[in-house]
């Protein structure tokens, strides 16, 4: 059997302390807009000015757990801090180097965050740029981490938006378009996990794949957090 | 996955394959947020798909455990149905799960088809076998003489002849008194004659023993030609002697009066 594949393998043992098994992968759950449109929950067009239909058009197909959880556990967030780890290493080893530039060192230039893992042998890196490609759309937006729920700016908005109130309201005062939105943003956007209806104020602003995927890999190695989120979307990077 | 896929070997069980649940009006009555009667299915529906999912072209659901006439004939057909021919090399060594499937089918079959049969035995009495012989006899003691062929064909269908049975299993034939039957003598079996095997010393002995009797009766033969001889002389010699006939008298009064 030969597999051409273009690079070397790769064997990356385990960046956490959890096991294959011991994961759950939550697979995004494809929506049928027309089916809920008939039953008086229109919702395509929030998602159409977001420019996510081709995201959700990409949700419908298999998932491998088996390969996400094998890509999961020995994924590594490759970012500015990790990278000056690798440089650090390599003087460390040869103080020759001391002062000369990654390419000098002999590593890749780093030009971005990524997720750095393999799968059975085969080096595999996620980016920004290869999930825009993956779910065709641009990388353009804005996210914004750490909002505290008592006082941000965003609070009045939100409030005003979903519970047409200034006071934080609860679940079962959300729409029906709203409890539904809050669902696709549970399951799709922003898997969550472990239960809980109540969204967190970052899950009411804005949603960012990217971001996410490395929030969640760093709560699984640091926190031993065991849901790994977009199963279909990784799947789909695999694929492609 | 473009490896995997030019591997051809690894089946999307092994891959771990699912897809999502799908977000439509069966939601919403889920959640609770529309009623059932509410609910209309759609002709446009999304149905889960496995579109990508294509990363075993046609490769046969084969491993090294089955026998290799199994897997000849399975390398066989993928060829036929797609001109390619799998190594032995490309096929793995066991099937996902670890023992095959069938064979853990085949026992659970097995198992069930002997159940289910023992409960028709159980159901189902056995039935007895319909002689031949005694149907005619049954045709001639309900009076017809001579039966018609109709008769005849109606006699051989065995819903006819269970008709007549009674619950006692007796026919009504039976009850009535039959003619005498001729007996048939059965046949005695021959005693076959089994020939022993017989040692070589014991062959010699006999030998020896028949040659010396051989050597007695031709003495014994000699003796009695010699005395057969001597009486026919003393006979003749007897004849040829003349007796007076008042000794003849004597001797015939003698005998009487004894």
């Amino acid at each position: 059997m030969q597999i051409d594949t273009g690079e070397s393998y790769q064997i990356r043992g385990s960046t956490m302390s959890l096991e294959e098994c011991e994961l759950t992968v939550q697979v995004e759950n494809p929506v049928d807009f027309k089916s809920l449109a008939h039953h008086g929950c229109e919702l395509r067009n929030y998602y159409q000015t977001q420019d996510l239909d081709n995201y959700f058009f990409m949700l419908n197909g298999p998932s491998y757990e088996n390969l996400v959880k094998h890509f999961w556990v020995r994924g590594e967030v490759f970012d500015c801090h990790a990278a000056r780890m690798e440089e650090h290493e390599k003087v460390l080893i040869d103080p020759t180097l001391g002062g000369k530039t990654r390419e000098e060192l002999g590593l890749k230039p780093f030009t971005c965050t990524e997720i750095r893992s393999s799968v059975m042998g085969i080096p595999v890196s996620i980016t920004e740029e290869v999930i825009k490609r993956t779910i065709r759309r641009t990388t353009e937006g804005s996210f914004e981490e750490g909002l505290d729920d008592k006082t941000s700016p965003w609070n009045d908005v939100v409030n005003l938006t979903m519970f047409n109130s200034t006071k934080k309201g609860k679940y079962y005062d959300l729409k029906m378009e709203y409890k539904l939105l809050l669902k696709i943003m549970n399951e799709n956007l922003l898997p969550k996990g472990g239960g809980g209806d109540q969204p967190s104020l970052e899950h009411r602003v804005f949603l960012h794949f990217f971001n996410h995927m490395i929030w969640a890999l760093k709560e699984s190695q640091n926190s031993n957090r065991s849901w790994i989120p977009y199963g279909r979307l990784l799947s789909e990077i695999f694929h492609q | 996955m473009k490896a995997v896929k030019q591997s051809k070997i690894i089946t999307d069980a092994q891959l771990g394959t699912m897809t999502g649940k799908i977000i439509n009006g069966h939601t919403l009555i889920k959640m609770q947020l529309i009623k059932k009667e509410e609910f209309n299915e759609l002709n446009t529906n999304l149905k889960e798909s496995y579109v990508v999912s294509n990363l075993m072209d046609d490769f046969p659901p084969i491993c090294r455990q089955y026998p290799p006439g199994v897997r000849a004939h399975f390398v066989y057909e993928h060829w036929k149905r797609t001109r390619e021919t799998i190594k032995y090399d490309e096929i793995p060594e066991t099937m996902y799960g670890g023992a095959l499937p069938i064979a853990r089918e085949r026992k659970s079959k097995k198992k069930a088809t002997s159940e289910a049969v023992d409960i028709e035995e159980a159901s189902e009495p056995k039935k007895k076998k319909a002689k031949k012989g005694k149907d005619v006899h049954q045709e001639q003691a309900t009076g017809s003489d001579v039966p018609s062929n109709q008769e005849e064909v109606q006699d051989l269908e065995p819903a006819k002849i269970l008709d007549k049975r009674t619950r006692s299993g007796k026919t009504f034939g039976s009850s009535q008194s039959l003619p005498p039957q001729p007996s048939i003598s059965k046949k005695k079996r021959k005693p076959s004659i089994r020939k022993m095997k017989v040692s070589t010393y014991v062959e010699e002995e006999d030998a020896q023993v028949e040659v010396a009797t051989d050597l007695v009766s031709r003495e014994v033969k000699r003796k009695k030609a010699a005395d057969v001889a001597a009486l026919q002389k003393v006979l003749e010699i007897a004849k040829n002697i003349e007796v007076p006939a008042e000794v003849r008298m004597k001797e015939s009064s003698g005998e009487e009066a004894q």
